[in-house]
């Protein structure tokens, strides 16, 4: 039973850390590689925060806002002018995350930061006992996924970028300003890295090259996802648990090659992505 | 015009899946300088340190070991009375084709005389290809798998049964914790340690119930606490190197499964410690060097550091092998009255230096290997680590390939 829960806190995690990739590149056609830099702001903006006395929540609000600015700052300096250009963004994010490794190299030094979570107490889950904490994980990710959804459904916002999204042109033609949704849309998007880095460091443990061994299975369930949260949702599903069930179970040693491999095969079979077969 | 489109950011995204892979292997150039005047002469020496990627946590402890060992070298004619010796600091950032090039560039465009580094095994060896054809000393402030050899490489950390035969020694005699759970990174060092653990744990009495390997840089240990809670070993072994342990020590400590379990680590320092928090208090620990140790020599060597670095000086394992590393070196090329290369590689076998650790020898059936105490220790409250036990000095097992 616990195996299961494991499951769904493995898949969250990932969701985590995808979605703001995912919403960047389904809007933007921007492959953000800075996803791992804005979660490392978050991060050591949050302990920073942390540092200074302020309430846990707090600190990661503080580093979840931190990762949105300087997410709004990169797109207003450097990704705008690359919008026709869209393979050309590939570098100049990579570009921004080497920056802001080196920043916080410089700042913090190379070696690991102390990041505590606010408890450590286990509570009872489906009859086991379960790390807290761990479980916040699920309730962040399952909120995130929630207010995404409403928004994109519900809002006038989430039609304008639906729109965009159909057909960019055309939604200019309109009058619709498609630079604003872009920049908006990159925000939002560092505001889920920064979220996610922050609510990850207890877990994962902080230094300078945080999370860029999660942002490559990351980068897999995006392209698996074709361009709805629906796909992002079970792209992340089907990614943690090949990882986590071949772990347990196999070798964990192999358990990366296996998930690239499921992968591809995925692809293969949904070239247009997981959610795909339901609108042919 | 959509196909296309979703093609093009497709193949974005397997690039993405590529680069990001490549991230922490981001090149970092070196810097050195030059200069010096008056009857000395400056003699250059590669400072090969892993600035950025995997191996930068240790760095910071690494650099200061190794100007802390420069100061007491130039300040007091160690390598000899007309020697003044310089630091070209160069990263490998973790990278093995990286370290090649940065060693080629010391060999090559610094004219270093020798070089000291702490890289990993991959690393090391890259560095190598560059170093020995060129027949220059190489003093490696750190330890290896114990199955490596090289002719002009001497090691100063431990070999694994330096480590281990003294860590399970410890947990089983003493302690009386029979059966194992071992965890390590796939990656030769650690498999190295294990390969002792699989012969000493039973030959102390102990039994191993599992042992298991996980990829470097993984963060997710869910699957490993679960088949541990199952297990429910008397103790579990890591050998999880680098920042790998932080997430590992941390989802162990937090699940309440497996949370009050004994835990002993080859690779636990205080900087580790400090960044897992208080799920590392108890875990036990061997090395060739614990800061608490309480002898004289290493109270003034750590006064000596915290004098250069202030509070941020880190000593550390890391520091107080790469220290040793040089201070050998030095102690090497006063004997060989002189750098030249073969003269002080053949000299380093002869001589022995006494530091914060101890004696410290190589001896010439050793293969370069340092002979050292293991030292036993425990993560306290405060993430420093007590010492409990010293041993006599090990010699180390070394097996060269044929």
């Amino acid at each position: 039973m616990s195996f299961l829960i494991d499951l769904v806190v493995e898949s969250s995690v990932l969701l985590l850390v995808v979605l703001g990739l995912g919403i960047i590149l389904g809007l933007m056609d921007v492959i953000n590689l800075a996803q791992s830099g804005f979660m490392a702001v978050g991060v050591y903006a949050s302990l920073v925060a942390a540092q200074h006395g302020f309430n846990f929540w707090l600190a990661v609000a503080i580093g979840t806002t931190t990762a949105g600015l300087l997410g709004l700052l990169s797109e207003w300096l450097i990704i705008r002018r690359l919008y026709t250009r869209p393979l050309d963004t590939l570098l100049a994010t990579w570009g921004i995350s080497l920056v802001l490794v080196q920043v916080i190299t410089i700042l913090f030094g190379h070696g690991p930061q102390s990041f505590n979570e606010p408890f450590t107490s286990a509570v009872s889950v489906l009859g086991v006992q379960y790390p807290a904490y761990r479980l916040v994980m699920v309730a962040a990710a399952v909120a995130a996924l929630l207010v995404l959804f409403a928004v994109v459904r519900f809002t006038r916002w989430g039609l304008v970028a639906r729109m965009v999204m159909a057909n960019e042109p055309l939604a200019r033609g309109l009058g619709i300003n498609t630079v604003r949704v872009r920049q908006v849309t990159f925000l939002v998007g560092s505001l889920l890295a920064g979220l996610a880095g922050a609510l990850l460091g207890p877990i994962l443990g902080v230094s300078p090259y945080y999370a860029t061994a999660l942002v490559a299975p990351g980068f897999l369930a995006v392209l698996l996802a074709g361009r709805t949260l629906a796909g992002l949702t079970l792209a992340s599903i089907v990614l943690a648990v090949t990882t986590t069930v071949f772990s347990r179970y196999f070798n964990p040693v192999y358990a990366t090659a296996v998930t690239v491999a499921v992968a591809v095969v995925l692809l293969r079979l949904f070239p247009e992505g997981l959610t795909r077969w339901r609108r042919a | 015009m959509t196909v296309s489109k979703s093609r093009r950011w497709r193949a974005g995204a397997w690039g993405g899946v590529l680069l990001t892979a490549l991230v922490a292997a981001a090149c970092g150039g070196g810097s050195g300088s030059s200069g010096g005047t008056g009857q000395e002469t400056v003699v250059k020496v590669g400072l090969v340190v892993s600035l950025t990627g995997n191996g930068s946590s240790n760095a910071e402890p690494v650099i200061q070991g190794a100007n802390a060992a420069l100061d007491a070298i130039n300040s007091g004619h160690l390598a000899g009375s007309n020697i003044k010796i310089e630091f070209v600091q160069v990263d490998d950032a973790t990278d093995p084709k990286t370290a090649q090039q940065v060693c080629t560039q010391l060999v090559t465009q610094d004219q270093v005389v020798a070089i000291v580094g702490s890289e990993n095994t991959p690393s090391r060896a890259a560095c190598e290809t560059a170093v020995q054809p060129q027949g220059l000393p190489s003093f490696a402030g750190n330890g290896t798998g114990g199955n490596v050899c090289y002719s002009n490489m001497f090691f100063f950390g431990l070999a694994p049964n330096q480590q281990v035969a003294p860590l399970v020694d410890f947990l089983t005699k003493q302690q009386g914790l029979k059966k194992y759970y071992i965890l390590a990174s796939d990656y030769a060092p650690p498999k190295g340690s294990v390969a002792v653990a699989d012969k000493q744990v039973p030959a102390d009495g102990g039994t191993i119930i599992a042992e298991t390997y996980e990829p470097l840089n993984t963060t997710q240990f869910s699957s490993d606490v679960a088949k541990i809670a199952a297990a429910q070993p008397d103790v579990v072994l890591s050998g999880l190197v680098g920042n790998d342990q932080i997430p590992f020590h941390k989802q162990l400590g937090d699940d309440p499964r497996t949370k009050n379990l004994k835990v002993a680590s080859f690779q636990m320092n205080e900087a580790v410690a400090k960044a897992v928090g208080p799920e590392s208090v108890g875990i036990y620990v061997a090395d060739d060097y614990i800061t608490g140790d309480g002898s004289a020599a290493n109270k003034a060597w750590i006064a000596a550091l915290q004098k250069k670095y202030g509070a941020k000086a880190q000593p550390s394992f890391f520091a107080a092998e790469t220290y040793d590393a040089a201070m050998y070196m030095a102690a090497a090329m006063k004997k060989a009255g002189g750098t030249d290369a073969a003269k002080v590689i053949g000299a380093a076998t002869g001589v022995s230096i006494d530091t914060e650790r101890g004696h410290v020898v190589v001896k010439p059936s050793s293969h370069g290997y340092a002979t050292l105490a293991a030292h036993i220790g425990q993560v306290n409250k405060d993430f420093g680590i007590d010492q409990i036990s010293v041993t006599p000095p090990v010699d180390p097992v070394v097996q060269c390939p044929s």
